[in-house]
């Protein structure tokens, strides 16, 4: 009983100092900011590692969740007599929930654990120590440019998930199970709201974009560094990101559409 | 002799519950090469690190040009590493720059202002100086162990540093590579007016080059003075370490229960 409460106890702690880390590491960010935005050569640099390469995966499931909504969509509102309405559906769907959330699940498996394996095996092969040796800042020269570009990268990824999700819904219900094109389009059109659907949906990508970011650095500049170390910290990246975009969207969605 | 460059006064260590130094003391000489060497595990690297400002000691000072370097701000502290250069033991070379632009690196950061002209001339001297200027195309993963850090020495140097700190330049060389790294550390050390601090427990090519010696045992120097001094040392722990006896002062068995047979 007393192992218990002492492991409980044990536990706590970890969790605080791990609390209270992420947030001094968050305030050592902060100032840099302005900075980071224009060492432009080194954004691009990264904008390319994480958006661009990242560009096959979020184009493949963005066209394979499309399509699977249609099939579904269409499956459900004939029953009630209105596949017509197929495009609203697939488009709502995409744009509110799951273009943002599967787009960032997908970026926290491929860039967001490339981030902290990155970092975590610079900082053991004491790439970090050189820096500060040279007299230059490695929060400076490593970190900000990755987070930034992060936050450009998954919400222009998110949108061509959206895009491409919506090219498969209508390629499967229109191409292939008869759904009138025009209604299609015009009740898309009617019923998605530019403030309330896209601009909220966009926000949420950047907000998801801010948190892998933010755990993937963390967790590469603090990995142990070993290469155990390092393989574990990418694993917390992954189910850390994850859950926390999971978790968020519904705080964000119980703030944005309720 | 004249004003120390570095002066470690009473500095205290300690990892978690283990003490790494307990009042250790010693001077760096300016355009001396100054070598501390011990056994694996006597926290040297450490030492370095400490000397450098990456850790902060528990007790005691580490004084450079005579200002207490845990007094600096990051500022300050970052402006004085401009006058350091470091040799990583791994080199530690930014892996996705080539040869190059890892040594131009601290030019572009510090002096962005300066022509594109003049910067590569400043590198292919300093590529020149470690026989590598034939290299500067290729990539961190191309390069041998031994080539990598000629790079990183190159990159060390290229700020024209006034203090250089060698942390194990010579482990897992081969021969030829550790008498080339030898007559560069002698060479730059020489001809540039540095003043070297070199760790390391290759004894006999430390020794070969080192105008002061001190060895490490315990968290505290145990010896110090030039390599002729060290090798008529009668400490016996020094003598060990120099003529890499197996027992002695630093026992073969770690630490056990006396072996016992019995028929039971």
């Amino acid at each position: 009983m007393i192992k218990a409460i002492a492991s409980l106890g044990r536990s706590s702690l970890m969790l605080l100092a791990g609390i209270g880390q992420m947030a001094l590491f968050i305030w050592q960010l902060l100032p840099l900011v302005p900075g980071g935005i224009w060492r432009i050569r080194l954004l691009i640099k990264q904008v390319y590692m994480a958006g661009v390469l990242s560009l096959p995966i979020i184009v493949t499931a963005g066209l394979f969740v499309g399509m699977v909504l249609g099939l579904q969509g269409h499956h459900i509102l004939k029953t009630f007599n209105s596949e017509e309405a197929v495009g609203t559906m697939t488009a709502l769907s995409l744009i509110r929930e799951l273009g943002p959330v599967v787009a960032a699940l997908l970026f926290a498996g491929r860039a967001g654990s490339a981030l902290t394996a990155e970092v975590g095996l610079m900082r053991s092969t004491e790439q970090f120590s050189a820096l500060e040796m040279m007299a230059v800042d490695p929060m400076r020269y490593v970190v900000m440019p990755r987070v930034l570009a992060c936050i450009i990268a998954l919400p222009m990824l998110a949108m061509i998930f959206i895009a491409l999700g919506i090219f498969g819904g209508y390629v499967v219900t229109v191409g292939w199970l008869g759904v009138d094109s025009g209604a299609f389009w015009s009740q898309m059109n009617q019923n998605v709201d530019w403030h309330a659907d896209v601009i909220n949906g966009f926000i949420k990508a950047v907000v998801f974009a801010v948190l892998i970011a933010l755990v993937a650095l963390y967790q590469g500049c603090y990995a142990i560094p070993t290469s155990e170390g390092v393989s574990r910290a990418t694993t917390r990246t992954v189910v850390h990101a994850s859950l926390g975009v999971l978790g968020l969207d519904f705080i964000l969605t119980s703030i944005m559409f309720t | 002799m004249s004003t120390p460059i570095i002066e470690v006064i009473n500095l205290s260590f300690s990892r978690g519950t283990r003490k790494i130094f307990h009042q250790l003391s010693f001077r760096v000489y300016p355009g001396k090469i100054t070598a501390i060497m011990g056994p694996s595990g006597t926290g040297k690297t450490t030492l370095l690190k400490l000397m450098v400002g990456q850790l902060k000691p528990d007790h005691g000072q580490v004084l450079f040009y005579g200002q207490d370097i845990q007094t600096l701000s990051r500022s300050q502290l970052y402006r004085l590493r401009q006058k350091m250069g470091m040799l990583f033991q791994s080199g530690a070379l930014l892996t996705d720059l080539s040869v190059y632009e890892n040594v131009a690196f601290p030019l572009h950061e510090h002096f962005s202002n300066l022509a594109p002209g003049l910067i590569e001339k400043l590198v292919e001297m300093k590529l020149e100086a470690v026989g590598l200027r034939g290299a500067k195309q290729l990539m961190p993963a191309e390069l041998s162990g031994g080539m990598s850090r000629r790079v990183a020495l190159a990159r060390a140097i290229i700020l024209d540093p006034e203090v250089i700190f060698y942390d194990e330049p010579f482990v897992g060389q081969d021969p030829i590579t550790m008498g080339v790294l030898i007559k560069l550390i002698k060479s730059l050390n020489d001809q540039l007016h540095l003043t070297s601090v070199l760790v390391s427990h290759d004894v006999d090519e430390v020794l070969s080059i080192a105008d002061h010696a001190c060895v490490l045992s315990e968290g505290r120097i145990i010896a110090e003075g030039s390599p002729a001094e060290l090798k008529a040392s009668d400490s016996e722990y020094v003598q060990q370490f120099l003529q890499g006896r197996a027992d002695g002062p630093v026992p073969f068995h770690y630490p056990v229960e006396p072996w016992s047979v019995s028929n039971d």
